[in-house]
């Protein structure tokens, strides 16, 4: 009974994680319509900043990477934050001119860039080989309480980035950034200056996304450039969201834990098939995630929960 | 005839028994939840069917042969980590927490393994036994003694090869070693024993897997320091047939050295024997006695036709099952603590040898209290300190478009 509470507490905490990103791409495609897929780019950056800064120094001799400075997660995770948002500035300022297939495109390519730095700047990342030995916030409260502790954690910070994120819809500079993303001219035309809003929006929703990497880095004690895969980190993110409903906070929490179930639970289903079939059955789990994708964009193109219309 | 009979009414007696285990092991005791995790999709998938098979094997002549503790079942509980640290985590914390197995085999590659230690099975206590985790960090994961591999270590490997090539009268090589914890720490190992022999790096490239053509980088080490052959670390489906392919057709290197990962027939089929002939490399070798490894072979091979008993890792992962389901009919119990602490009881020495498919005969050994040390398909599988099988490395060479075992080497 413990061991399965313990196994619900891993995925609710993994679909938080998720919730999180998909809440920082909402706040950059939902609401502004900035077609980013270069998610994975700055999860990186947030995951490798929180692993730096907070692996024990004695990580340094076995694995031989820039960090190991023993810091407090609570130090770190903002600061991962900070580096997804300060990467987006100079990608952001250069990328955001170019109009949204191409930035689509530009931002694949930072992503690309990145795992590829990831992997080949060992003074700095260790390389291939990663940083091992990440210490896991909370963890020192024994084994099923510290993992019930860090799921809280993990809750804790969507919640408030879900307020965040509500609060930014609301305001006026949420009002602009949709008005940005429906008509571009007659938001100039009011005064508004959409680069600058385009540049805050982009910036903010990096945030979320580098807040993610590091409570991800925390999970899982490892980071390795294996572990940056674009599967996982930038389009898995891309189908929760539009399965949940662009531009709808909820809907992007909701989608985030209906797909992170699907497939979760298709894993669980898969093991429980006979011989052979259980290996097979890995790669119609990604037949299914991009079937549901078709079937959610053709019969209800808004996602579970549309968008509802500003107040 | 007859000799091609007699298995044939082995196996059909060991159906047969198999009919009747179900009820057997409903009245003896729920089966024992073994997890397995294998990298059935991404980067390394074309190793895995053997390598399952393999494990298959071990499981069914266990339980053909009555199971462990009084006829309880060993049951395997599969999982994909999609050659993914990640994904490798989520489904050890599947197998660990909702599954309750007693102990893993697997993952397979180097950084899945630790990832998967550090978060999971190490707090859990959950012992690990990886069949082909090579990579020499493995040796220091702080483990509580929980993580174990059949699979040789690649700094063995590397010296190995440094020997063997320097044997041959190159002096200096370029290596090209695929971008990874595998490529960089079989690189590394072998370059430092080479220099140590007196021999030159004359280049080495990291290359990126799947690309569609390498011959940049090979044309840059053709021309660095005259080098004499290439030295090829990688995975053939993920660039090394298509760095052999652009080196051949351009002419770049004349001599080729592989590792493990391309010790594969399949290379020489796909590429062609005539380029390859007279290359050679190291793979994961046998220290097992010829009997014990054709006891093993011929096994296989009646239960998978299709597939070679010699692929990659597949014997160590066999040994890996077989010490599993010893340690816990030696420890009486599935308790995790328990087959952890047995694990080197049935392994290592002293104690009367059991061999593969001697399932039967080690129980009997076990409950009249004698010690068994199991020697494998894939060598004495003796653990050391860290968990790390002390293994033999095979010698193989292309003759006549054959890939051939020349020797097991131990140095």
């Amino acid at each position: 009974m413990e061991a399965a509470l313990l196994y619900l507490a891993t995925m609710l905490t993994l679909a938080g994680v998720y919730a999180c990103l998909a809440l920082g791409l909402n706040l950059q495609w939902g609401l502004t319509g900035l077609m980013n897929f270069g998610g994975l780019g700055f999860l990186a950056v947030g995951a490798y900043t929180a692993a730096l800064l907070t692996a024990p120094e004695s990580a340094q001799q076995s694995a031989a990477h820039g960090g190991g400075f023993g810091w407090p997660w609570w130090v770190a995770w903002p600061l991962a934050a900070l580096a997804g948002a300060l990467l987006a500035l100079p990608v952001g300022a250069a990328a955001l001119r170019l109009r949204a297939d191409y930035l689509a495109i530009a931002t694949i390519g930072i992503g690309e860039i990145l795992r590829l730095v990831v992997r080949n700047e060992d003074w700095l990342t260790g390389g291939p080989l990663g940083v091992p030995g990440i210490p896991r916030p909370l963890e020192s409260l024994g084994e099923p309480a510290g993992q019930f502790a860090f799921l809280a954690l993990v809750l804790l910070v969507a919640a408030g980035l879900y307020a965040m994120a509500e609060a930014t819809a609301r305001s006026p500079f949420g009002r602009t950034l949709r008005a940005i993303r429906e008509d571009e001219e007659a938001a100039k035309a009011v005064g508004k200056n959409p680069g600058a809003f385009r540049l805050a929006a982009f910036v903010l929703g990096a945030g979320c996304m580098g807040l993610a990497g590091a409570m991800l880095a925390g999970f899982f004690k490892f980071m390795g450039p294996d572990a940056l895969d674009p599967v996982t980190a930038t389009f898995l993110v891309w189908v929760m969201l539009i399965a949940g409903g662009s531009g709808n906070n909820r809907g992007a929490i909701l989608g985030a834990v209906a797909v992170w179930a699907i497939w979760a639970a298709s894993d669980f289903l898969a093991a429980q098939l006979p011989g052979e079939a259980a290996t097979r059955a890995a790669y119609v789990r990604l037949f299914l995630i991009g079937l549901a994708l078709q079937l959610i964009l053709l019969h209800r193109p808004q996602g579970l929960l549309g968008e509802r219309p500003g107040r | 005839m007859t000799a091609l009979r007699l298995p044939r009414r082995a196996a059909l007696a060991a159906g047969a028994a198999s009919l009747f285990a179900p009820s057997l092991a409903r009245a003896q005791g729920e089966a024992i939840r073994i997890g397995v995790i294998l990298s059935a999709t991404g980067g390394l998938a074309a190793f895995v069917p053997p390598i399952r098979a393999g494990i298959v094997l071990a499981f069914e002549e266990m339980n053909a042969a009555g199971g462990v503790l009084n006829g309880r079942r060993l049951q395997m509980v599969e999982a994909d980590d999609q050659t993914n640290p990640q994904a490798g985590v989520t489904v050890a914390t599947r197998l660990v927490q909702a599954e309750n197995v007693s102990a893993i085999i697997g993952p397979m590659a180097s950084g899945i393994t630790i990832a998967v230690a550090n978060a999971v099975t190490v707090p859990a206590g959950v012992p690990i036994v990886s069949p082909s985790a090579t990579a020499p960090a493995v040796s220091q994961i702080n483990d509580n003694d929980t993580v174990f591999r059949t699979a040789v270590p690649d700094g063995l490997q590397g010296q190995v090869l440094a020997r063997l090539v320097r044997e041959a009268g190159i002096e200096r090589v370029a290596i090209m070693a695929i971008n990874n914890d595998y490529g960089r720490g079989l690189a590394g190992s072998f370059t430092a024993a080479f220099q140590a022999r007196g021999g030159t790096v004359a280049g080495a490239q990291n290359y990126e897997e799947n690309r569609p053509s390498y011959r940049a980088e090979l044309q840059t080490l053709a021309r660095t320091g005259n080098p004499q052959a290439l030295l090829l670390i990688g995975y053939p489906a993920s660039g090394g047939n298509t760095i052999l392919r652009n080196s051949i057709e351009n002419g770049f290197f004349q001599r080729y050295i592989g590792t493990d990962g391309m010790r594969d027939q399949g290379v020489i089929d796909q590429i062609g024997a005539r380029a390859l002939e007279g290359m050679f490399g190291t793979g994961p070798g046998t220290a097992a006695a010829p009997e014990r490894r054709e006891a093993y072979a011929a096994a296989f091979r009646r239960a998978n036709p299709q597939m070679d008993p010699g692929a990659a890792f597949v014997a160590q992962a066999y040994d890996a099952a077989y010490v599993i389901g010893l340690a816990i009919q030696a420890a009486g119990s599935a308790e995790r603590a328990a087959i952890r602490a047995n694990l080197r009881t049935v392994a290592n020495g002293p104690g009367e040898v059991v061999g593969p498919g001697e399932f039967a005969r080690a129980r009997d050994l076990i409950a009249r209290g004698a010690k068994v040390n199991y020697e494998g398909a894939s060598g004495p599988v003796e653990f050391n300190a860290t968990g790390d099988a002390q293994g033999r490395i095979e010698h193989w060479a292309v003759r006549g478009g054959r890939l051939t075992s020349v020797a097991q080497l131990s140095e």
